[in-house]
């Protein structure tokens, strides 16, 4: 039976197919390939990526999931398509919102808080986030890069625009999974990269060290970059481990480092190794206990002094959740346009700021056609969508944002774009899916190619994130002398 | 983490040292890996030990009358080093719950000294949890072990753990040991083949041979300490997997002297003492050339390695083997403390050199301030 029996096109943007039900050039291989296929064939490939995943390791853990903690990673077979031509315009998005997030950082934390001064900001939106960190105050990256490594959802709305759904500047993961999945899909099966021309992934780690090694310290040569994480229960320790591998560097953690005399060191069996570069993937408030929670057993006493001393470098720098507030959100096109006087080239979803009584007022009208979002929660928790939520959700949600609306914004409901996705009756169905690009920033901003592509696997939700068990697809860069020269689709 | 009050005495042996430069840079370990990289050595040879024990014993055992598969098992459990735990106060401490005593009690029953050697999760030396830990261990080292050796110590793992208790399995018990030593080769073989001969490499290599020398002694100790019984030689041999090695190099000669001399000194069997201590040496010595801390057990190695390879310990074991087993096994105990004892960096620093610097404060760098006050 074809995979495609039954697949319903509905009224949200396909990827894949045009509205009539014809399929996208990019797509037309893709398609007929799939058509080919039969379950039987589908569902061998599908256990031998299943049983790739499971025999590598490749987890993702779930909080407060009896299942045990440890859940295999999910891809779908069927890989997301991006030409050249789309791609080179997002990229140039995505930079252009690091670089204008760089500059906002730096006039923040370096006290001078000049588009706080020219109105272009509120003062208060800034002291009252939550991610606004006092301790990073005098602390200068090198090259002004506060966003090392950033990961910018994209969405695409009901007319296939993308558009920016929200920032993650602080530890965003998910790369490793891109490299995953493609070494997967290679493997499992191989013949659907016939007739296209993808460009790799693999050059990540290469990228990501020579941007942190831009990062060290001036007076250092040759840095000594380390990778630190929580530990073996972290939901992304997996990917933890492909970084410090993918570099060729060591992964350390918190009780490996020892601060003396404003200086870090990591604990040797031949004593003590200065380190230059740390790449954290715990969060600012665990990072030195002395300074942050007492309570953190992961991070490193002093370390914020040293930071203080300039003798060591770390990525991502500390405070960048006042960037990547959701209220602050709201204001990136007029900070893109202020720092480099340009126009966003990525829009924004139109969102309202809780904390503003107005566009308060106006939100809580249409509560129920909305999109709720904390500002400071970050993996999809305590999301509301108004139109799929009961009554007595949106009643609940409206009492919390009376109580604290600074630690709430609504948006307007992006109906996100869809691709074919296998279910487990063994057939293609449309399921929605978003975008995960990551945008590396050192001496030089590049972005890297492709993405993660989440994929919510339950019929008609929204809810991607992989923390509330969505799926991945591979995704595909094409290169730009792919024979088969897609029609372009309008961007903006 | 282990509680500095216990290195104290150690620490200041070895100034602390620091290195800004790139010099050791890729060539050297994290002290936590290291002690992982040990466990991880430690567990791997103590699982094929413990499985080669249960494939040797459970069908021979199976035959005997009550009383002799009581002494049988209690010798087992004794090499492996659980009778004491099992004879001190009959339960585990209350570990979760788990009575020793009961188990010895029943020590005629097979099925439960299999399980519990074999998939009590209670019991931390059983093959199940230690499977478990060598993948936990290994996980924390990920970065720098090969791919290999992680997949198939994780891929055992999963065929591993769910394994059902002994009368509820359908599974020959053979054919799980089978697959469990079939494991244990590959990841010595990937250990072998694949993996850069670094300070990480070392550690697991040390691990294996202390473990594996500690067993052998053991298995010697408790087979030959009880003088009631005739001296089974084929089954310490097999149990010691020398039995093909002995039969070669002394065809079918009984005398106890001999057979504990091979096992002690034999230069070319690769579980005799000796090899094994050849092994730590070497690996010591390159750790040593580096790392000052590796100084006590590197001499403390070399010493049992000298006299077990140049003394005569022929002549040692005719006046008595359980007094030379003694011995070796309280020296190999030794040379496991210092081992861990180096691995502990010398972490207390001499104060906390450090102060608050408020936003953009010059850092006064104290060691450069206090060159300056010198000069």
């Amino acid at each position: 039976m074809n995979l495609f029996a039954g697949y319903e096109h509905g009224d949200n943007y396909d990827e894949a197919f045009h509205d009539d039900g014809s399929v996208r050039s990019e797509y037309k291989h893709m398609v007929e390939r799939f058509r080919s296929i039969d379950i039987a064939e589908i569902n061998r490939i599908e256990r031998l990526v299943e049983e790739e995943f499971r025999r590598q390791g490749i987890t993702f853990n779930v909080y407060d999931d009896s299942e045990g903690s440890e859940r295999i990673w999910s891809m779908d077979m069927f890989p997301r398509i991006i030409t050249a031509w789309e791609w080179d315009t997002l990229a140039r998005g995505l930079a252009q919102r690091v670089d204008a997030f760089n500059h906002f950082l730096g006039d923040i934390y370096s006290g001078e808080g000049a588009v706080l001064a020219d109105g272009v900001l509120p003062r208060w939106l800034v002291t009252s986030s939550q991610g606004f960190e006092r301790n990073a105050f005098g602390i200068t990256p090198s090259h002004g890069a506060y966003c090392n490594v950033s990961g910018i959802d994209l969405v695409r709305d009901r007319s296939g625009k993308y558009m920016v759904l929200e920032d993650n500047l602080r530890n965003p993961s998910g790369i490793s999974y891109v490299v995953e999945n493609r070494a997967a899909t290679s493997k499992a099966c191989p013949r659907i990269f016939d007739y296209h021309s993808v460009q790799p992934v693999e050059q990540y780690g290469r990228m990501l060290r020579s941007t942190l090694e831009s990062m060290a310290p001036s007076a250092v040569d040759s840095p000594h970059v380390v990778v630190l994480t929580p530990g073996i229960f972290n939901s992304a320790y997996s990917e933890h481990v492909f970084l410090a591998r993918s570099m060729g560097v060591e992964l350390v953690e918190g009780r490996d480092l020892v601060v003396d005399d404003h200086a870090v060191y990591a604990r040797t069996i031949k004593g003590l190794l200065a380190v230059d570069v740390i790449y954290r993937r715990i969060d600012d408030s665990f990072l030195d206990p002395v300074a942050f929670r007492p309570d953190s057993t992961l991070g490193v006493p002093g370390l914020l002094n040293a930071m203080r001393a300039g003798t060591v470098a770390v990525c991502n720098a500390l405070g960048n959740g006042v960037a990547d507030d959701k209220a602050v959100y709201a204001y990136v096109p007029k900070l893109i346009k202020y720092y480099l006087g340009e126009d966003p080239i990525l829009d924004n979803v139109p969102t309202y700021i809780m904390s503003d009584p107005e566009q308060r007022a106006e939100a809580m009208k249409r509560l129920g056609e909305l999109v709720v979002k904390p500002v400071s929660q970050s993996g999809g928790y305590g999301v509301l969508i108004g139109p799929h939520s009961t009554e007595e959700q949106i009643e609940q949600v409206k009492a919390k944002v009376e109580a604290d609306p600074r630690e709430w914004i609504a948006q307007e409901l992006v109906e996100l774009s869809c691709l074919p996705t296998l279910t487990g009756e063994g057939r293609l169905a449309q399921r929605h899916v978003d975008l995960r690009p990551f945008v590396l920033s050192g001496e030089t901003t590049q972005v890297f190619t492709g993405g993660l592509t989440r994929v919510a696997l339950r019929e008609g939700s929204m809810i991607v994130n992989s923390s509330q068990g969505g799926g991945s697809k591979d995704t595909w860069v094409m290169t730009s002398d792919s024979a088969a020269v897609p029609a372009p689709v309008v961007i903006t | 983490m282990k509680g500095i009050g216990v290195l104290s005495d150690h620490v200041r042996e070895h100034p602390v040292s620091y290195s800004t430069s790139g010099e050791f840079r890729g060539m050297t370990i994290l002290a936590r890996h290291a002690e992982s990289m040990l466990w991880v050595g430690r567990y791997l040879e103590r699982i094929e030990a413990t499985a080669r024990c249960l494939d040797c014993e459970a069908d021979f055992i199976v035959h005997l009358k009550a009383e002799d598969a009581q002494r049988e098992w209690e010798k087992i459990l004794q090499t492996l080093g659980f009778l004491q735990t099992l004879n001190s106060d009959g339960s585990a401490g209350g570990s979760g719950g788990l009575s020793y005593g009961g188990i010895l009690r029943s020590v005629d029953n097979v099925l439960s000294v299999v399980d519990f050697l074999l998939s009590e999760t209670r019991n931390p030396g059983s093959v199940v949890s230690m499977v478990y830990s060598v993948r936990e261990n290994l996980r924390s080292v990920r970065d720098r072990i090969p791919v290999e050796l992680w997949e198939e110590s994780n891929g055992l793992y999963l065929r591993i753990r769910d394994l059902e208790p002994m009368s509820r399995r359908s599974q020959v018990l053979h054919e799980i040991l089978l697959m469990v030593r079939q494991s244990c080769m590959a990841l010595s073989g990937i250990l072998h083949e694949f993996m850069l001969r670094d300070d990480g490499h070392a550690f697991i290599v040390i691990g294996r041979m202390l473990e594996r020398s500690i067993f052998t002694v053991s298995l010697m100790r408790s087979c030959l300490s009880d003088t009631s019984s005739v001296v089974d030689f084929t089954r310490l041999l097999r149990l010691a997997t020398s039995l093909q090695a002995y039969r070669r190099h002394h065809g079918y000669s009984h005398q106890v002297s001999v057979a504990v001399a091979f096992l002690l000194a034999a230069h070319n069997l690769p579980h005799s003492v000796l090899s094994c201590m050849t092994q730590v040496e070497q690996c010591l010595d390159d750790l040593q050339s580096t790392a000052a801390a590796f100084h006590k057990p590197r001499r403390r190695v070399g010493l049992l390695r000298a006299r077990l390879e140049f003394g005569a310990i022929e002549g040692e074991l005719e006046d008595g083997y359980i007094r030379v087993l003694d011995d070796v096994a309280e020296e190999l105990n030794a040379l496991a403390t210092d081992v861990m004892l180096a691995l502990s960096p010398p972490i207390i620093m001499p104060a906390v050199r450090s102060q608050y610097l408020r936003p953009g404060q010059e850092s006064p760098r104290l060691g450069e301030a206090s060159q300056g006050d010198a000069l």
